[in-house]
């Protein structure tokens, strides 16, 4: 067997064994055990969880937004953005027409051109859906391992359900059936052209899934043993309906020098010139008012990378 | 420490034993004690702090450097800036001072090593719309029919924007009756207008790295964003404002033993190597290339190992790894998670005007039933337990902080500035727990540490720092700006270490208790060691999938927290950008 780690030298029958030689060798295995490289360790990685999440606007607080017709106005969506960039009354240059790639959804047409921007007819226009994206740089080479999202709904504040409304559903959908609308984006900027995004590299598109296979419990049950402060008597916290997804090992190699952007898309749904709630087109738990699908939960994000140990 | 070698001199005797002795020291430090931080190439581990902001607009942003005089966010049209995050870097509890006592030296620095930067402009060279504005740059009336905002449109009138990231530090001081403002800026990063608004290349996300400022463990910081260079109005939002600092730390053995709570009983964390040995040459035997003494069989046993690679720390299901090479496996982390923390801030009471952001009444929170409900309001959030970690501490950071000025400028009249709460009924709880129970078969939950506390009457004990932008000693109240009660949050057991020597924990009022594994397994780790105080066996069995972080607050005096005796001033309950809770301990490689 040669030596292959520590040092050059190799020692064999027939080859001198002279004391310059092993002291080189001795040398070299003082060298590496001092500074054992990065490279020697299997288990060089450090995991860092990255958290973000928010309370979700109860309805009482946006009806401070709202007025007392609920169909008037929409309350605050933030952090939850158009995905599609149609500019406005002031501006129609845009830089990046679509800034994510594949979320149309199969009911939904092609846009055929800027024209059809700005439509309040979420079914006619792919642009009507949700955006929440967090962006990231990074400059060390790491991995992206997993993505954790949780949706928790109950039955009083945040009720969503995942489900189509009983009476409406998007066309090639069922009502009532779990929504299969979500989507969850991770993409790299392209190193060379990093604001158009139409070059961006996808590295992880999660679509076209139903919310069933990502609920927390089969059934609503209350937690075996509970810890304090409780969960709140009376409400009903409602596991076969909260959403938590959770992809792992992914292995995703992201370079250094890297843009990573980590989206959420949901559909959206306005209908600015109705009057009344029948008007509104539903496509899944809207709970009450128009107050837009991201109100119906209390979302949390948590993504793990791994990352390089690093040096003094 | 350095492994110095023998030297062969020149002229001496060549034999077997020569090399015996400096690769058998070898040997033993790759199997046998393990190799330490100071032995490798790349001896830091890193952990990051994160802060995200769902959506800073105009009535939390200012104009220019904090240190600036409130007086002039009035001049200057835009309200005080509370999009803040404390933080501390508390010690691992076994390097505490109570633990060191004055010599410190052997506890591990902390250095800010990166900071990433960023924020949704919908990957385009302009900011984007407010709730508030419409886009025709009027505001909006809320509460008003008829008021179309246009949030998320592009903000083209807004020629100018930018942030400003700092990072601000102060002593660490816990007098409640006169919390102390961060006065010192340890870093400070800019985002100016012409690093967004740029076709070709905006920063953003932007990473700025090798910054190795060395943060001080005894200190409190504050890491905060103010909006820059807007102009006319700022109507623009920076949604989903993100910035991730990481931190470098030096590699550290893992928490071992019987005494650390809930950690799997059949290996207790304890460094598992398997010794390796060569055969001692007899004395004065003479060199052979192979051979059992041979030289390049004796070299071959660590060149063997290493080119096997080496190991340390836990598998995903929280496993040793065989034959584990690596003596500092661990890394200290941060889990930092915001609760209350929407868009708005809460006060008590009910006699001051609502809306724009300001200010909110207390049945806005969830689960109030009615303005005079004494009901409890909840938020939780739910962190998967990825990797195996243990947690030494949690801190709980109770935001007081509001805004008192409309976005005119104007004082707000109807409301003063931000108090602590006063009244006796009032109380937060602050719990984390284990939890079982995502698409697995028992949905259950073991406590790990947990405070509850009347904010009126809060025990020095558990108070860490109290610190205010602009507090003013005659008001009793902070004018303007971030306002923050740190918290100590015990976990359960006894006999650990807590951060501050005062903050004993022993006796009446409470213990506080060793640091907690929390990690999934297998079922063969699933039994697991005594957690809490009095110890048994954790309820979540071996079975944790995740932390859970909730915060309650309730007042259950009459007409709970809208009731105008105890909350005659609009005492804040939940203050803008909400509570902050952290987590710390130690997280390892794989």
């Amino acid at each position: 067997m040669s030596l292959r780690k520590i040092t050059d030298q190799q020692f064999s029958q027939g080859t001198t064994a002279d004391g310059s030689r092993m002291e080189a060798a001795l040398q070299d295995l003082e060298d590496y055990i001092n500074e054992v490289e990065d490279g020697s360790i299997e288990t060089r990685w450090v995991p860092q969880t990255i958290h973000f999440g928010y309370l979700t606007n109860t309805q009482a607080l946006d009806l401070d937004f709202m007025g007392t017709n609920p169909w008037g106005s929409l309350t605050p969506q933030g952090p939850w953005l158009p995905i599609c960039n149609n500019g406005s009354t002031e501006s129609n240059e845009v830089d990046n027409q679509f800034r994510l790639k594949g979320t149309r959804l199969p009911f939904q047409p092609e846009i055929p051109a800027y024209s059809n921007y700005g439509s309040d007819d979420w079914l006619a226009n792919p642009c009507n859906q949700l955006v929440w994206s967090v962006s990231y740089a990074f400059s060390t080479p790491t991995i992206f391992d997993s993505i954790f999202v949780s949706f928790l709904v109950d039955d009083e504040d945040f009720v969503g359900t995942f489900q189509y409304d009983s009476s409406v559903a998007p066309p090639t959908r069922t009502t009532g059936d779990w929504v299969k609308d979500i989507q969850i984006i991770a993409s790299l900027d392209n190193p060379y052209s990093p604001e158009d995004q139409q070059t961006h590299n996808m590295i992880y598109h999660k679509t076209e899934f139903s919310s069933e296979a990502w609920l927390q419990q089969p059934a609503t049950v209350a937690p075996a043993a509970d810890f304090t402060p409780n969960l709140k008597g009376g409400v009903t916290f409602n596991t076969a309906h909260s959403f938590m997804f959770n992809e792992t090992d992914m292995k995703i190699p992201i370079p250094p020098g890297s843009r990573l952007r980590f989206s959420i898309v949901l559909p959206f749904f306005t209908k600015a010139d109705a009057t009344a709630s029948a008007d509104m087109v539903k496509p899944w738990m809207v709970g009450a008012y128009n107050r837009g699908p991201a109100k119906s939960f209390v979302p949390s994000v948590s993504l793990t990378f791994l990352e390089p140990m690093l040096d003094g | 420490m350095a492994n110095i070698f023998k030297r062969l001199r020149r002229g001496v005797k060549l034999l077997a034993e020569h090399l015996y002795n400096p690769i058998t020291t070898v040997l033993n430090l790759l199997t046998q004690s393990g190799v330490t931080e100071g032995e490798l190439e790349k001896p830091y581990g890193s952990f990051r702090i994160n802060f995200y902001l769902p959506a800073y607009t105009r009535l939390t942003d200012t104009v220019g450097n904090y240190v600036l005089p409130y007086p002039d966010f009035v001049l200057s049209n835009q309200p005080g800036n509370t999009a803040t995050m404390p933080f501390l870097l508390p010690p691992l509890q076994e390097y505490v001072d109570s633990v060191l006592g004055a010599d410190t030296t052997t506890r591990p620095e902390f250095i800010l090593d990166e900071v990433s930067i960023s924020h949704d402009q919908r990957a385009e060279p302009r900011n984007i719309r407010d709730f508030f504005s419409t886009n025709t740059g009027t505001l909006i009336t809320p509460g008003v029919v008829g008021g179309e905002s246009a949030e998320g449109e592009f903000n083209s009138a807004m020629s100018s924007f930018g942030y400003r990231l700092l990072i601000l530090t102060k002593p660490i001081d816990g007098t409640r009756a006169a919390p102390t403002k961060f006065s010192k800026i340890v870093y400070q990063l800019d985002i100016p207008d012409s690093a967004l608004n740029q076709s070709v290349l905006r920063l953003n996300p932007y990473v700025q790295s090798d910054i190795n400022i060395t943060m001080d463990p005894n200190k409190a910081y504050l890491a905060q964003v103010v909006s820059t260079e807007n102009s006319n109005g700022n109507q623009g939002t920076f949604t989903s404002l993100t910035a991730s600092m990481k931190f470098k730390h030096r590699m550290l053995p893992k928490d071992t033993g019987a005494t650390i709570q809930n950690i799997p009983s059949t290996h207790d964390g304890t460094f598992a190597p398997v010794h390796q040995t060569i055969t001692k040459p007899a004395a004065d035997s003479s060199i052979d290339a192979i051979g059992v003494t041979g030289v390049n069989t004796m070299l071959d046993k660590p060149d063997d190992i290493v080119r096997s690679k080496l190991r340390g720390g836990y598998t995903k299901r929280s496993e040793i790894n065989h034959a584990e090479n690596i003596k500092d496996s661990a890394c200290y982390e941060v889990i930092m998670v915001n609760l209350f923390n929407g868009f708005y801030c809460t006060r008590g009471g009910s006699g001051h005007t609502m809306g724009e952001m300001i200010a909110h009444l207390p049945d806005r929170l969830p689960y109030i039933g009615s303005l005079t409900a004494t009901d409890e309001t909840l938020d939780r959030r739910i962190i998967p337990l990825q990797y195996p970690m243990t947690i030494h501490g949690v801190f709980a950071f109770a935001n007081y902080g509001t805004n008192v000025y409309e976005d005119d400028g104007t004082v707000k009249t109807s409301q003063g500035p931000a108090m602590y709460p006063t009244s006796a009924t009032f109380y937060n709880e602050v719990g984390v727990g284990l939890m079982s129970g995502i698409r697995s078969d028992t949905y259950t939950y073991q406590q790990a540490a947990y405070a509850s506390w009347d904010p009126a009457t809060l025990l020095p004990r558990y108070r860490v720092d109290n610190a205010a932008e602009n507090w003013s000693p005659a008001q009793v109240a902070n004018l303007n700006g971030y306002m923050y009660e740190t918290v100590q949050i015990p976990l359960v057991g006894d006999s650990g270490t807590p951060f501050l020597p005062n903050s004993t924990y022993s006796g009446a009022g409470g213990t506080y208790g060793k640091p907690i594994f929390a990690g999934q397994t297998n079922s063969d780790l699933s039994l697991r060691r005594d957690i809490g105080n009095p110890a048994a066996l954790p309820a979540t069995g071996g079975q944790e999938q995740a932390i859970e972080i909730r915060w309650a607050m309730k007042d259950t005096g009459a007409n709970g927290m809208s009731d105008a005796t105890r909350w005659a001033n609009q005492e804040t309950i939940s203050g803008q950008g909400g509570h902050w809770v952290m987590i710390y301990g130690k997280k390892h490689i794989l």
